[in-house]
């Protein structure tokens, strides 16, 4: 009883420093809301007020939304969270910071069923809460970590399965199914995943056959509407967006498609076994891969350096049968990187998040090993240096962890989460009457125009425009342009005098498209900085008129 | 037993002219893209600057491939041997290096031999063995810095694993070192010399990125309040001892050898070897850390690894190379193993995934060289034919 008490409060002590991680500070760092999130919002936000999506869509299975086709869990999740805290950044991000601290007990729980094993249970369990890889996707809306979340739940009730009753059939079913509607990733991930582990525990299946037939059946069930919209909606659009041969690396270096096209799918199977190996960088786990800084800096990884050894530790035992359940790991590891690896760019950590569990469960038993093979130093002196050295290590790498979430990632990649265009947006709402026009430039950059926005997500979002209105109201759309009230988004022609002649428009850009030497002072507006106050994201002008002074230049 | 031996030699041929006709076929396509010549060290600092030419490099080459033989058949029974060589012969990494001009394959070959000098002396063959380990660290000591400071440092972890007693090698030492004197003079006579060949060759400081970006982080953390607190773990220290770790691993793991992560010419799309050779490495591996015998041989394998860890990109496949023997003969012990000590289905699906997916990357690599490989080059260099320094 009171090894029980003990455990269920070392958890809860976890469980609260987990959710301060997550929750702390959650509506400024990051420190603006991204192109996704304003997205997600506002589609919760139209679902919660009409029940129709921003298009006019009842009740969807897939969100149009910026020709992206986002699933609906997150979004249906949301719904209440703005109901209660309101359309805005916490209300928003909260969904994904609660998710992330209750993803906590449940890895307890699927970890314990799992291993067999308290003290595994526990470091995982404290591992899930301070990983970086975790909280960093606990902290802003993301569809990965609800679907990890869902994952865990999912394999946990199947655990149960294997050891119980029917009924955990039914609930393991429809939670990985579930899963497949959160997140993109999930829908190849979660049908080899099953097939995998309905042949590894084949011999304790067939011992109550029914279990196998519920779970079967419910998933068939279930998937009927993904398999429907594969073939009926564009949906698959995304998946065209994102596969493997879209990726510039490819196209441009491996193939020279402008050169030669033949043999190019046996590159490409060549192409894709780089890519899924390059999961296993130490770059990407260890220094860089949650891609925090700036690049060609040395920042976070997603599991910390101090991890290493205890993952080195983790393998040998693994290697060496010494974990239970070994083959659902490795399966779940090798069949959780093929959805990223056939991905383009880069590696994704987002799109990896799935193979966290099985990490942490590696690093857990090593982390025993670790300790196993301290207790075998006879030497007092020498084991207590080894430990205060380890100590050390340890303590610096969590500094530098601190300093790179509070302090650098805010500063070197804001830009990513577009900040500045809810200050350029909240200044135009605040003026719009003042106007007759509002011309936002989707395109900025500092070092160059490559960075995408969809400023009309974030007018609807800090505007709570009314979603009943906006899915009536006449919109103009085509590649190069989005009309609708007085909002135009395209690109500023200011150079070609077009856009600088227009008096009565507010315009909105980077000083890519509103060159800072073509303005005159009195036009400027406002202007509006990156968090180190030195980079200038954002102008806010409108024209004043003659420019012949150019002319005379 | 003549017609064994007579069998044998048919075989080695058969796998010779295959290699050669590879290098051949890279040299078709890929001349006369080189790396730019790198003098040898001696005569640097005689300022005589004196490098070695493209057909001592393709002898260097052939000698490897001799050396190669003979090693692998005091390590591997009977015909197993054949493996070593057979990988070796279609492996692309010493293929592309040889057609580029690498001084390191000229390198490799001196080493193998100082290797094989070793086996010789193990075996009682006193006067060839001492013959052969004089002229091979005299020769490298002659024409590399670098190895005039990782020589030593092979020889002592040698002796400290109990590889070689010292016994052995007492002569050769003592005549190598005699034969050194005049090198020693030379570096100590042309400090000027020695400093920039020095800095020419240890690049592993000269990447400014790891003080900006301290410089940057540390101004960051004072202008938000942490100052003093944040210096705990953002310096110089920490950051470049982060740096070393992030090289010394990218120079051990896998991916760097059998995938294209690391750009062999720093521009191909050629892996060093083929990934099919990935399960029998890691199997050789695990194999070699179980044992205690052969797990002796673990530090060499990470020494030879400094000259590309002392290098100025990440990873170097130029310096690497070096290692490409000890990597083929982990490869082999892997196969040998999964085909005879366990004959079980799983073997046998790995061994056949193996074979059909090394010939499928042979066949898709070379009509890649034929279609692509050249203008990939031209992407990055145009019509600048060297590659880049040594």
């Amino acid at each position: 009883m009171n090894r029980k008490l003990s455990t269920v409060f070392i958890v809860a002590v976890i469980i609260l420093f987990g959710a301060v991680l997550r929750f702390y500070n959650l509506t400024e760092n990051p420190n603006s809301l991204n192109n996704d999130e304003v997205a997600y919002g506002y589609n919760a936000y139209s679902i919660l007020k009409t029940a129709r999506d921003e298009y006019g869509v009842f009740m969807p299975l897939s969100f149009q939304s910026v020709g992206d086709y986002k699933n609906p869990v997150l979004i249906y999740l949301l719904v209440p969270s703005i109901a209660v805290f309101g359309l805005n950044e916490f209300g928003i991000r909260f969904v994904s910071a609660f998710f992330g601290v209750i993803s906590i007990p449940v890895f307890f729980l699927f970890l314990r069923i799992l291993s067999k094993n308290d003290k595994i249970t526990l470091i995982g369990t404290a591992l899930l809460a301070i990983s970086p890889w975790h909280i960093y996707y606990s902290r802003f809306t993301s569809d990965h970590l609800v679907a990890l979340f869902l994952l865990i739940l999912g394999m946990y009730f199947f655990q149960k399965m294997l050891e119980g009753k029917k009924i955990w059939a039914f609930l393991s079913a429809f939670i990985l199914i579930l899963s497949m509607y959160t997140y993109h990733t999930n829908r190849l991930f979660i049908p080899l995943f099953i097939l995998a582990v309905l042949i590894i525990n084949y011999k304790k299946l067939s011992i109550d056959k029914y279990k196998t037939i519920i779970f079967m059946l419910t998933c068939a069930i279930l998937l009927i509407p993904i398999i429907y919209l594969s073939f009926t909606s564009k949906a698959n659009t995304r998946a065209a967006m994102v596969f493997l041969t879209q990726d510039i690396e490819y196209t441009r270096y491996v193939i020279l498609d402008h050169i030669q096209r033949k043999g190019e799918y046996f590159l490409l199977f060549f192409f894709w076994i780089r890519k899924y190996l390059n999961y296993f960088q130490p770059d990407f786990l260890f220094f860089t891969g949650l891609n925090m800084t700036k690049t060609g800096t040395l920042g976070l990884g997603v599991l910390y350096l101090f991890e290493l050894p205890w993952l080195i530790l983790g393998i040998i035992g693994l290697v060496n049968s010494q974990i239970r359940n070994k083959a659902t790991i490795i399966s779940w590891l090798l069949i959780g990187l093929i959805p990223a690896s056939i991905t383009n760019n880069e590696q994704s950590a987002g799109r990896s998040l799935i193979i966290l569990p099985v990490i942490l469960i590696i690093i857990s038993f090593g982390v025993l090993n670790f300790f196993r093979y301290l207790n075998l130093i006879k030497n007092k002196l020498l084991k207590i240096s080894a430990i205060s050295v380890y100590a050390l290590f340890v303590l610096v790498v969590l500094i530098q962890a601190v300093l790179v979430f509070s302090v650098h990632f805010p500063r070197q990649r804001d830009e990513a989460f577009m900040k500045g265009t809810k200050e350029a947006v909240l200044y135009a709402l605040e003026n719009k009457d003042k106007y007759n026009e509002i011309v936002f430039d989707p395109y900025r950059g500092v070092e160059a125009p490559y960075i995408v926005n969809i400023p009309h997500m974030y007018i609807l979002f800090y505007s709570a425009y009314d979603p009943g209105k906006y899915q009536k109201e006449a919109k103009k759309i085509n590649d190069e342009l989005f009309v609708f009230n007085k909002f135009t988004i395209r690109r500023i022609n200011w150079r070609i005098e077009a856009d600088r002649k227009k008096k009565g428009i507010l315009f909105i850009g980077s000083p890519w498209s509103l060159p800072l030497k073509d303005l005159r002072e009195d036009e400027i507006l406002k202007r509006i900085y990156l968090s180190n106050n030195k980079d200038l994201a954002l102008l806010i002008v409108t024209p004043k008129g003659d420019y012949t002074y150019l002319l005379q230049k | 037993m003549r017609t064994l031996i007579k069998k044998d030699c048919f075989i080695l041929f058969t796998f010779f002219s295959l290699h050669l006709l590879l290098a051949s076929f890279i040299l078709r396509f890929l001349y006369p893209i080189k790396y730019a010549s790198l003098n040898l060290f001696f005569s640097e600092l005689l300022s005589k600057p004196f490098n070695v030419p493209l057909l001592l490099i393709f002898l260097s080459e052939s000698g490897i491939y001799l050396l190669l033989i003979l090693i692998s058949k005091r390590i591997f029974p009977g015909k197993r041997y054949l493996l070593v060589i057979f990988i070796y012969s279609i492996s692309p990494w010493s293929l592309y290096l040889t057609v580029a001009q690498s001084f390191y394959i000229f390198l490799l070959f001196f080493l193998l031999l100082f290797f094989y000098s070793m086996f010789l002396l193990k075996e009682d063959n006193k006067f060839p063995g001492t013959l052969l380990f004089v002229l091979s660290i005299i020769i490298i000591c002659y024409s590399s810095f670098l190895f005039v400071i990782i020589l030593p440092l092979l020889i002592v972890t040698i002796l400290i694993t109990g590889l070689v007693s010292f016994r052995l090698i007492k002569k050769g030492l003592i005549i190598s070192c005699i034969i050194l004197i005049p090198l020693i003079i030379l570096m100590v006579g042309n400090q000027a010399g020695l400093k920039n060949i020095s800095k020419n060759e240890v690049k592993i400081f000269d990447n400014p990125g790891i003080i900006n970006s301290v410089n940057v982080f540390l101004g960051e953390s004072r202008s938000s309040g942490y100052g003093d607190f944040a210096k705990l773990a953002e310096n110089k220290y920490i950051y470049f001892s982060k740096y070393f770790l992030l090289k010394f691993i990218k120079n051990i793991i896998p991916t760097t050898f059998f995938t294209p992560q690391e750009k062999l010419l720093n521009f191909s799309f050629t892996a060093p070897i083929y990934s099919g050779f990935i399960p029998p490495f890691l199997y050789g591996l695990y194999l070699v850390f179980k044992s205690l015998k052969l797990r002796k041989f673990l530090p060499l394998f990470f020494i030879l690894t400094l000259p590309s860890f002392l290098s100025e990109p990440v990873v170097d496949l130029n310096r690497l190379s070096i290692i490409e023997p000890a990597i083929i003969f982990l490869i082999s012990y892997g196969v040998i193993n999964l085909k005879i000590n366990k004959r079980d289905l799983l073997s046998k699906t790995v061994l056949i995934f193996i074979i059909l997916s090394v010939l499928i990357q042979h066949l898709v690599t070379f009509s890649d060289i034929i279609f692509r490989e050249y203008n990939r080059y031209q992407q990055i260099y145009y019509l600048n034919m060297e590659i880049g320094k040594q």
